[in-house]
């Protein structure tokens, strides 16, 4: 009897080693996923359920008069590819129109109602969702901004669109409309 | 600090040179062999072509007692092998390179170097001891020897001066840390200001710059941690990354950094603009 009960003792003794380094193994896998999904790819959709916006997003640069380029069309938003990504350290921006050539509303029409607080994300091409919190609204005159664009260790993501009165003979609005987010976990 | 200190080392050294031939104030036109020359203050002091004939090994060294001042287009010429490397002035106050200046050597000048005209080309470096350093739209390119001859070269430098070759070329053993840029901003449309760090046994480093991360095809040598930028391509994001350097040789970059952005898009009606 003794020499069973040591058998079975060792037997569990076996089964339990087997059975720990196989969850271990488990473990790491789950880990590696964990880490591969942290490295956001190209966002693909924008998406602010409080705004019911979901958005494709383009990618665009810097047109030859040194601004951002904007969507080809007032229903995407763009993405400075130049940029980070969002997700990543440093600011990601977003630019959407605000209006359209006969004054219909553009994507960003009511981004000026984001409060601090509101959350929003990006999706990228992999599937993968990086959440964002809105911190704060600025308005801007026209031109560089550069901490809008900040390579700094903050991961944010800022969205960008006109505001102010539309000034016929400059083909513009007077100020701009940024909306400054910080990545969420 | 330690580079400053090499910077006034190194022209304390050339400066001590007794000159072999006192030439006159205006370089152009002539042809040059090895050796120490002192040069006087001009308006100008190169208009057109001055040739150094030599070769590997030649060794030539400027005292300019007062400013050097060069004309748009004029050249410094190199045959027989002269290396730039082996080419030194010394300027007691500022030198001024104006446009399309293409100019050879390492210039250390007491107070400061600009180049204003734009389109100058330097194959050398420049060390200013108390004042700045100002590019525009200029291409320098750095000036390492040939294996075969820089440690000659070197040897006849400090041998003569009766000093340490490490004022001119320290080693690059301690330069481990790539620098980070700590902080950047668009001065105006063609202009950036940069400051970086850590000090890691210099404060001379290369800076590498262009309009995209993939393509930094600019690059000058900068003593200190800070530098203002001119020149560039008016209104085009500025991607920049900072190694650290010696004479001899440039460790490794850092990351590169978008310095600023575009300017804020126009969103309104649509594609109008």
């Amino acid at each position: 009897m003794k020499l069973i009960a040591s058998l079975l003792i060792a037997l569990i003794l076996i089964l339990t080693f087997v059975g720990f380094n196989i969850a271990q193994q488990e473990a790491k896998k789950q880990n590696a996923k964990t880490e591969v999904s942290k490295v956001p790819g190209n966002p693909t959709r924008l998406v602010i359920p409080s705004l019911n916006i979901d958005a494709h997003v383009q990618h665009v640069g810097v047109d030859a008069r040194g601004e951002m380029e904007v969507p080809s069309n007032i229903t995407d938003v763009g993405w400075f590819k130049i940029g980070s990504l969002p997700g990543m350290k440093g600011s990601a921006v977003i630019a959407g129109h605000f209006d359209g050539i006969n004054k219909e509303n553009g994507v960003f029409v009511h981004l000026n109602r984001l409060k601090k607080g509101d959350k929003l994300y990006t999706i990228d091409e992999a599937g993968s969702l990086t959440h964002f919190m809105v911190q704060e609204t600025r308005m801007y005159d026209p031109g560089y901004a550069d901490e809008v664009f900040a390579q700094n260790d903050t991961s944010r993501l800022n969205l960008v669109t006109c505001d102010g009165v539309w000034e016929e003979g400059k083909k513009s609005y007077n100020k701009r409309l940024v909306v400054f987010t910080t990545k969420i976990e | 600090m330690t580079g400053q200190t090499d910077a006034t080392t190194a022209v304390t050294n050339i400066g001590l040179r007794a000159p072999n031939e006192a030439l006159t104030a205006q370089l152009g036109g002539k042809t040059l062999t090895q050796g120490v020359y002192e040069v006087p203050a001009a308006a100008t002091n190169l208009t057109g072509d001055l040739t150094l004939s030599g070769d590997a090994d030649s060794v030539f060294i400027f005292h300019m007692t007062s400013s050097l001042i060069t004309d748009g287009g004029s050249r410094v010429v190199l045959t027989g092998g002269v290396q730039a490397c082996n080419v030194f002035w010394k300027v007691d106050s500022s030198a001024t390179f104006n446009d399309n200046t293409s100019f050879v050597g390492t210039v250390l000048a007491a107070t400061s170097i600009s180049f204003p005209g734009g389109g100058a080309t330097l194959n050398g470096r420049t060390v200013a001891q108390t004042g700045g350093i100002t590019f525009n739209n200029t291409t320098v390119n750095n000036s390492s020897c040939a294996t075969s001859s820089s440690s000659s070269s070197s040897s006849s430098i400090s041998s003569s001066s009766g000093g340490s070759s490490s004022a001119l070329c320290p080693s690059l053993s301690n330069l481990l840390v790539s620098p980070t840029i700590i902080s950047s901003r668009r001065v105006d449309s063609d202009s950036i200001y940069l400051t970086w760090g850590p000090y890691s046994g210099t404060d001379k480093f290369t800076i590498r710059y262009g309009t995209s991360r993939d393509n930094l095809a600019y690059n000058y040598d900068f003593s200190g941690f800070s530098a203002t930028i001119d020149g560039l391509p008016a209104n085009q994001p500025i991607w920049v990354q900072i190694a650290a350097r010696n004479d001899c040789a440039v460790g490794t970059y850092g990351a590169a950094s978008l310095v600023g952005g575009p300017m804020l898009p126009n969103t309104g009606r649509g594609l109008s603009q």
